[in-house]
Parts: C-alpha cells; structure tokens; sequence
C-alpha cells in the first residue's frame, strides 16, 4: 500500500545512500488553509535586517533579488510572529478568512 | 569545523540570508511553535554537515512518512534512547573516519531528557562522546496532551495538574547536573534570544566532549497562549529572572544576559496556565527567584544545601 502511495505521488528519494533527503523537486505540503491571518509587508518600510527570516518557524521567508523579503503563502501558517518582531513595524495583518 | 566560516563564534545574518533553508516549511506543528524555530536556529548555525537525532516529542511530528522537511540527516529514536542512538551513530562514523567534520546534534524535548531518557544523556554525558545534546524545553509533555513533567513551573497548570492546585514541585535544574555529571559544555537559552542560542551552539560544537543546551521554546497551546505572543512569552521569562540565561565551562559560571528584573507577574499574566494562581502563590515565586539569582551572581551557584 505504501508502495502504490510512492508511485502515485511520485515521490523520488534522491539521497545518497539510502539516506531520505528532501530536494527542490519535491512539492511542498500546503498549510494555506490553517491560516486566518495573512502578513503583508510595506517594502517602503523596509530596512532588509532580516529578523522576520531569522524568527519564522515555519521558513516561509525568502529573500528576493533586491533584497527584499517575501512571505512564501503556501507555507505561511500565519503566526504573526514576524509582525510582532519586526523592528520598524513595516508588516501589518491582513483578514484572510471570517469575514463578516 | 565545517560550514561555520572563519570564525565560528561571529554570526553574520546578511551571510546567512543567502542560504537555503535546511528545514522547510509544511511541517505538521503548530502555527508559532518555537520548537521548530530552535529546529531552524539549530540548522543555521551548524550548517550541512550535521545528523540530527530525535527522541519522539512533537519534533517527530515534523518528518511524517513519506515527506520530510529536512534536507540533511535525520534518525528518529525511541524517546528514552536519543543519547545511546547518537552515540551508536558517533562510532560508527569514528570506523569509517569520518567524525572529524560532522556534527551530531540530539533535539530532544524535556520529557524526553528530564524525565524518561535521562540515564541514556547520563550515559552519554560520562563518556564525554563528542554530541550537541540540546534539549527543547516547553516545560510539559506537550505531544501527548500537556502532562506536567519534572521540567514544569511550581504552580503551573497542567492536564495532570488542574488547577486550584497546580504544580506542587519545583523543576530540576538540568544544565547544573550536566555540569557536575562532567559535560564540558551546559548552557541555558531561550528561542527570544537567537543570536544568544547560534553563539552557544557554535561553541558547543567547538568542544572535545558533550555538550548540553537547554532550550526554553515556549508552546502555543500548553502555555495557554496566542500564537504571534510565544516569543514574547520567552522573553519575559527571561527578563523577570525566571529563566537565567548562563554557560557552564569547567564548572565556571558566566552569566549571558543581564534580565531587567521586572516583577514575576508579568510574566505570569500572561500566560493562561498561570491564571489561577492567588496573591501568597505569587509572592513565593517571585521570593525563590530573588534567592536563586542572589546564589548564581554571589558565586554560590554549587552550594546544594539552599534547594
């Protein structure tokens, strides 16, 4: 069953040595539907310190070619972690889900 | 030292932004869960070149067959087991000579380090194998529905402890006994603290023989808080003197941070699993945290006879 599970999936174990090893390849499991809170950053704002990056437990910051951090939404879990941390209150919330 | 840079004590974030993330998100944990940010900081300061070991926790919960978010090593042990498994896995890279660049790091939780793998870090600890050991600290059993463990806060509400009552038993302080157990290396940090934790981390991976890391990460629903207020959570742990940040070496204490010693109902208030408590509660906790930091910065942190 786990072996039908693996083919239709398509899932590919690219480590060495029989060690399991999550790549680029392999899709993320989406989290967007535990969220009811969503951070949107002000990129006038922004000093690029990087602490939203530093603080975020579920890694969905990445940094773009300028710079500038991004909040990856498929893994957001929307914390708000980083709209407490952030320095110059650049992130506010926004109301994804429950509204009136 | 592998994947540290120059000098592995400085931590420099712009260097660090560049790379990848070595835990990915996805993970079944919950929504502010510091556990899996210690997981990240972890990462970030040891770099590629580390196995990690879990004793079962919530942590387990992170790499559920057959996804992982892990882009290095990561073995699931039994939870009394994790410093036998690390150990285990240490020789056999010794025989294939291959110990000298790889970091081994245990990520257990405090039931499994306080309370049921205690004789398997002790073990581990008296052999001085060269292992991070750290500890993610949420002061409770939180993966099994938050029973209260030997690392619970007097007075503290927990599944097994309901309130009016609480807690009746103050914690164990486990980096003092790691330390008299003959670890080269114990520390406490805090997920608020980051830059704190990385640097004791990179020093931990600097010793010859085991090192100890107790990591308080405060729990979304086991400290009966919100998710965006856990780092505060920690931090006011800290700030009012509940939870010193120090390093042991050679049975020399060095206080890290200096807390602003605000008042312990701060702290308190906050969280929900303090609700309960009355006024004398109060005043006894704020009373034995006085005590505690006169015996650490009046260097009589090793007199036993106070506790």
């Amino acid at each position: 069953m786990l072996n039908k599970l693996i083919l239709e999936k398509n899932i590919k174990n690219e480590g060495k040595k029989g060690v399991p090893y999550a790549t680029e390849k392999q899709k993320l499991i989406e989290r967007a539907n535990w969220r009811t809170f969503k951070p949107v950053i002000d990129y006038k704002k922004c000093i690029k310190c990087g602490m939203c990056w530093l603080h975020c437990p579920d890694s969905a910051y990445t940094f773009n070619k300028k710079g500038f951090p991004e909040c990856d939404g498929k893994v957001c879990k929307g914390c708000l972690l980083c709209v407490q941390i952030c320095p110059v209150k650049a992130i506010s919330v926004e109301q994804e889900r429950g509204k009136k | 030292m592998a994947d540290v840079g120059d000098n592995p004590m400085e931590f420099n974030i712009k260097e660090e932004m560049k790379k990848e993330h070595l835990i990915t998100g996805g993970t079944f944990a919950c929504s502010g869960c510091n556990p899996v940010l210690g997981i990240r900081l972890t990462l970030i300061a040891l770099g590629k070149n580390t196995i990690m070991i879990n004793s079962s926790g919530c942590m387990t919960l992170t790499a559920t067959w057959p996804f992982t978010p892990y882009k290095i090593p990561w073995v699931h042990g039994a939870i009394e087991n994790g410093g036998s498994v690390a150990a285990g896995i240490l020789m056999g890279l010794k025989a294939q000579k291959k110990d000298k660049n790889t970091n081994i790091v245990v990520y257990a939780g405090d039931g499994a380090t306080y309370d049921i793998g205690l004789q398997a870090l002790s073990g581990m600890v008296y052999r001085k194998e060269k292992i991070i050991y750290v500890c993610y600290n949420n002061c409770q059993f939180a993966n099994t529905g938050h029973q209260a463990s030997s690392a619970t806060e007097k007075y503290a509400r927990t599944s097994t402890t309901p309130p009016p009552i609480g807690n009746p038993l103050p914690r164990k302080n486990m980096a003092k006994m790691m330390a008299l157990n003959g670890a080269d290396y114990c520390a406490t940090a805090c997920t608020a603290f980051p830059f704190d934790f990385i640097k004791k981390i990179r020093k931990a991976a600097t010793m010859k023989g085991s090192s100890f890391i107790d990591l308080l990460a405060p729990c979304e629903p086991g400290w009966l808080v919100q998710p965006w207020e856990t780092l505060k959570a920690g931090k006011l742990m800290v700030e009012t003197g509940m939870w010193p940040l120090y390093e042991i070496e050679n049975k020399k204490i060095t206080i890290n941070y200096k807390p602003k010693m605000l008042p312990v109902v701060k702290a308190l208030q906050m969280q929900g699993r303090f609700k309960h408590l009355t006024e004398p509660q109060v005043t006894e906790i704020q009373l034995t945290v006085v005590k505690e930091w006169e015996m650490i910065t009046k260097g009589r942190f090793w007199e036993a006879e106070e506790y």
